[in-house]
């Protein structure tokens, strides 16, 4: 993500609601990744993935004018984002509620776990990586995200959960141990 | 130091958030393998949690949102400083001005109003010749109509014109 001065981010917004759709498309360009790395973190339905990042970036447009410059740009796009996924999360949730009353979901399901040779596959680091970050709480996924791929710092990163930078760095640390603690566990053999 | 590091410090050291030193912790390492493996092993996890995962956005993505969103707002909230609307009028409310300052003669309209005013006090209905003057004039007028049809579209003309060539606009 290029990173904007104050003056060029308000610029860039003033040329938005000036009514330049490059301008528009710029902002996009930029914040594009961010929200991407946050919805996919998020979300684990491929399909939903691309239409939700969709969804943020019209919600930053209507919202555009309200914006008061009292944080980063980045910021107030990424809270955007947390909410816009959290919202489509509890959705969810509630129709697998409600399928789960007529019988059992897809998660339960013995042939979609994954078997040993799916396993033997995923040899490299980061698919283990990746395989250990979906067994995390999803108050755990985000902070790690926002901090080690978009260099937030805990302040940032509270600010888009609505959360105490402090809580956010506990967060983080226990989000890292129980990944050490997942990769020692199923993997220590490759990793040591 | 006593004792081996925690998983603590040894995050806090490499979010660059702790107390622990360099030279402390290559000191502890130095004589603890244990610690040193906690240590690498961390690394090893910070290194692949800095990596990006694959993000697939399609590469018309942003193109396609601009499209999504514009419908929503089809008329920006400005244009030209005064707003369009605002030029239009102007441009018009001169244009009438100036067409009535060459072509009416104004000294017969005051006239013909007073004559109108004298009428009224002597409780008299206007004079007949006063509603055919008034009338020729209105008639007169409407020959005009074409030409500030003419001005009207030259003044919107302009306004699409600038508005096209505005740097990063193209038209929603």
């Amino acid at each position: 993500m290029q990173i904007l001065t104050r003056d060029s981010e308000r610029a860039l917004i003033q040329d938005i609601l000036n009514g330049s759709n490059q301008a528009f498309e710029t902002l996009i360009k930029q914040h594009e990744r961010l929200v991407a790395h946050m919805v996919y973190r998020l979300i684990d339905n491929v399909e939903d993935r691309n239409d939700l990042c969709q969804d943020v970036f019209i919600k930053v447009y209507q919202a555009l004018p309200r914006f008061r410059f009292d944080c980063k740009l980045s910021t107030w796009i990424a809270k955007i984002a947390y909410r816009t996924a959290l919202n489509a999360l509890e959705k969810k949730r509630a129709v697998l509620y409600t399928d789960a009353s007529g019988g059992a979901g897809l998660d339960t399901l013995p042939g979609t776990l994954p078997g040993p040779e799916m396993a033997l596959e995923q040899s490299t680091l980061q698919t283990q990586l990746e395989s250990a970050m979906l067994k995390l709480d999803e108050k755990y996924r985000l902070p790690l995200t926002l901090f080690h791929l978009e260099h937030m710092s805990y302040t940032e990163i509270g600010k888009i959960m609505g959360l105490p930078g402090g809580t956010v760095k506990s967060h983080l640390f226990r989000a890292r141990k129980q990944l050490k603690e997942m990769l020692l566990t199923e993997y220590a053999g490759e990793l040591q | 130091m006593t004792g081996h590091l925690t998983d603590a410090e040894i995050q806090a050291y490499l979010d660059h958030s702790g107390t622990l030193s360099r030279q402390q912790l290559l000191h502890h390492i130095e004589s603890c393998t244990a610690c040193k493996d906690k240590l690498t092993l961390y690394q090893t996890l910070y290194a692949g949690l800095s990596t990006a995962p694959s993000i697939q956005l399609p590469v018309d993505f942003a193109e396609k949102t601009v499209s999504a969103a514009m419908p929503l707002h089809k008329t920006p909230p400005h244009r030209f400083p005064l707003g369009e609307d605002a030029i239009l009028i102007f441009g018009l409310g001169f244009l009438g001005l100036g067409v009535s300052a060459f072509f009416i003669d104004w000294t017969a309209v005051l006239t013909s109003l007073e004559q109108a005013g004298a009428g009224l006090r002597n409780m008299r209905l206007p004079q007949n010749h006063l509603l055919t003057d008034m009338l020729s004039r209105f008639g007169r007028s409407l020959t005009l109509l074409p030409v500030a049809g003419v001005a009207a579209g030259l003044i919107a003309w302009l306004d699409h014109y600038l508005q096209k060539h505005k740097p990063g606009h193209t038209g929603f």
